[in-house]
């Protein structure tokens, strides 16, 4: 190896990390095997350090900490997180030491401070999710259902209609499949109307497959460009590498010879 | 308050239930041994004589043996077990007696000694209700549960209606093999065509005229939603775009609620300032930060209302101490003339268009992978988005629009990644026509 790859070598270190491991995920290609479970393993721990470091140095110092220990006085909103958080911390910590285990025996008092501990717990939960769970839904109604339904101009109704029919479609065939409705059963509506609900209900399962594939097709493509990504990155690191310029110096010989 | 106790397992019911709440035991089977009373009825005593016998849990048949008899449940046994019970504990009968071998190996199967033996000092002894007579049930009710216990569902009663034949295994693993080489021999052997020219889809035109029409020094939020897992596809498809903001002389402001993505956002920003720097018809603004990293933001989907309503305060709270001076002058009070949404998932475009696009009525691009586009188009359809990338393909036909070119390192990555692409696609076209045609040739059987 001569010095110049040496060199390479020793600035592109974390670049020669990433060859390896992604040498490692990319044995997913053939299964899931131990170079890959153990890359995955490394790559979810590696992930979960870095977001602690991450979220004590970028949120609870600067964001929380450091306010309150410059000026403790009227950061009410400050201390309301703190306590909130302290409060989710001891409930984790009572679920992971006084939990009740099967077949331990567990005391009365030990029991009861689970319980506690639990209880208090539920207060931070609860905020989180409520405001969570109302954000959604508000979204939900003032981001997607209203806009899209007002959006839509005169000239694009049947394009609405279109819309609505498949829609419609799409539930009848996850409420009501086909089979059900033509199986050899009692009818208690008129004929048409179960013939109708039979087409509609038919049109929404082929709705669904439609979309279904032009998910699958875009998702693809998206998978493509990762897997072209990665195949150029170990590509462009090979070519750096001291075997690569061995295997070309001769293949240039060999060229010059013939 | 009245309680009923179950007969099999002893547990505590309401009066009036119809099963029993651990066992579900139907309680109304035989309700004048169940004993409605407003306190426990005690649990019989076990007489000693009815601890675990070799013979209990032995089950009849459900077709006869060889000799054409069920030997281990005589037709005596029968007729005694369709007997009417007994109520009274002590005149347990042979009758009786034999029932509860019946019983005892139903329970078997429950596992009954477990619940039974709570707080006894006799393990090996069968808890069993004396005064109860819970299972009197026919020789053909036994059987029919035993048949429905050992014997594979059947899911219709008309066997033949569906003829269902299992799918043509589907071998994976080859299947990316071949992908794989599809994809690897160009690179090796140097095969970076045909290139041809991607499909210029809906909101990429009307996403550049947008860019390229905001006067310089304006602020946009840049939402920052992909990190390294999915930066292969997204670094290039996010390329032009930031190198376009940065010629442009925009001052992007970037946000990102993913622990990755400030780290990401700032090796592309550097990625594409240097070559932006290689190229002498390009003049960057010296007197300022290029970029205002704002870092990242947690809180999920709730915090961006707030990053909608009051940009200054949401993220000067937030933002490093170096960009805090910046964030304080007049342009970046000012609400951003446009939101950019850089995302893998189209999850996180929707939370903004759902959470703060409606607060804040700035125009917003979305800038997504290819996998987000089909359930995004609706937004571009309906107005909330003003442009949206999507893909590779995307940003190729979007730097095409740019007269800027990028680097040359940079567009020959451009051009080869999609020749590649190219030749992933055509060899999944292959995939699905041999796939087809090997079905066909084996009498089309459906998967």
């Amino acid at each position: 190896m001569d010095s110049v790859s040496l060199a390479l070598l020793g600035q592109d270190w974390a670049l020669w990390i990433a060859f390896l491991f992604s040498l490692l995920l990319c044995t997913l290609l053939a299964g899931n095997y131990a170079p890959a479970k153990f890359a995955q393993y490394l790559l979810v721990g590696v992930s979960l350090g870095y977001l602690g470091v991450l979220l004590v140095q970028h949120v609870l110092r600067p964001r929380l900490f450091t306010p309150l220990w410059e000026a403790p006085l009227g950061q009410w909103r400050l201390w309301l997180g703190l306590l909130l958080g302290l409060l989710l911390w001891v409930a984790a910590a009572g679920q992971l030491w006084l939990r009740p285990r099967p077949g331990v025996p567990s005391s009365n008092r030990r029991q009861n401070s689970h319980t506690f501990l639990q209880s208090i717990g539920v207060i931070p939960t609860a905020l989180m999710l409520g405001v969570s769970v109302s954000a959604v839904l508000l979204g939900l109604l003032q981001g997607s259902l209203w806009p899209q339904f007002w959006s839509t101009s005169v000239a694009e109704s049947l394009v609405s209609v279109l819309v609505l029919l498949l829609t419609t479609a799409a539930l009848l065939h996850w409420t009501m499949p086909t089979s059900q409705l033509t199986a050899d059963q009692p009818v208690y509506q008129p004929w048409w109307l179960q013939q109708l609900l039979v087409w509609w209900g038919g049109l929404g399962k082929r709705a669904l497959w439609f979309a279904a594939g032009v998910i699958f097709a875009r998702l693809l493509a998206a998978h493509l460009s990762l897997l072209i990504a990665r195949f150029q990155f170990l590509l462009l690191t090979f070519q750096k590498s001291w075997l690569w310029q061995v295997a070309d110096r001769i293949w240039q010989l060999l060229v010059g010879w013939a | 308050m009245n309680v009923m106790h179950c007969p099999h397992c002893g547990t505590t019911n309401r009066v009036g239930s119809n099963f029993c709440n651990r066992c579900g035991v139907n309680l109304n089977s035989d309700e004048r041994t169940v004993g409605a009373t407003s306190s426990p009825s005690p649990i019989a005593p076990l007489p000693t004589s009815r601890t675990r016998q070799p013979d209990v849990g032995k089950w009849p048949d459900a077709e006869p043996n060889e000799a054409g008899e069920r030997a281990e449940f005589p037709v005596e046994e029968e007729q005694a077990a369709n007997a009417p019970a007994n109520n009274s504990p002590s005149s347990v009968s042979p009758t009786a007696t034999t029932t509860r071998r019946l019983v005892a190996g139903i329970e078997g199967l429950l596992d009954p000694l477990q619940i039974a033996n709570e707080g006894s000092d006799q393990p090996e002894t069968l808890a069993l209700p004396v005064t109860a007579e819970p299972f009197a049930m026919s020789m053909e009710q036994v059987r029919r549960i035993r048949g429905l216990l050992t014997n594979d569902p059947v899911l219709l009663d008309r066997p033949g209606t569906v003829n269902y034949q299992p799918p043509n295994r589907l071998h994976l693993p080859w299947l990316m093999i071949l992908l794989t080489l599809a994809v690897a021999l160009p690179i090796l052997l140097d095969l970076f065509g045909p290139i041809g020219a991607p499909v210029q889809w809906p909101g990429v035109a009307e996403a550049h005229t947008l860019i390229d029409t905001l006067p310089a020094d304006t602020t946009a939020l840049v939402i920052w939603a992909y990190d390294a897992a999915t930066a292969g596809e997204m670094d290039l498809l996010a390329l032009p775009l930031v190198s376009h903001l940065l010629a442009r002389g925009i001052q992007p402001m970037v946000v990102s609620q993913l622990p990755g993505g400030p780290a990401m956002a700032q090796r592309l920003f550097d990625r594409a300032t240097a070559g932006l720097l290689a190229d002498d018809g390009v003049q960057l603004p010296a007197d300022r930060a290029l970029a205002i990293q704002a870092g990242y933001l947690p809180g999920g989907a709730a915090l961006l209302s707030w990053v909608a309503q009051d940009p200054a305060t949401a993220l000067t709270r937030h933002v490093p101490a170096s960009a805090t001076d910046f964030l304080r002058t007049d342009v970046a009070l000012a609400r951003p003339a446009l939101t950019i949404v850089v995302a893998a998932q189209a999850e996180a475009v929707q939370q903004w268009l759902e959470q703060g696009q409606p607060l804040q009525y700035t125009p917003t691009l979305a800038f997504t992978s290819a996998g987000a586009d089909p359930i995004l188009r609706p937004y571009l359809a309906s107005g909330q988005l003003s442009g949206l990338v999507s893909g590779f393909d995307g940003a190729f036909a979007y730097q095409q629009l740019r007269t800027i070119k990028l680097a040359v390192a940079e567009e020959a990555l451009l051009n080869r990644h999609l020749a590649l692409q190219n030749w992933g696609h055509f060899a999944v076209l292959l995939l699905l026509l041999l796939g087809n045609l090997a079905a066909w040739g084996r009498g089309g059987t459906r998967g």
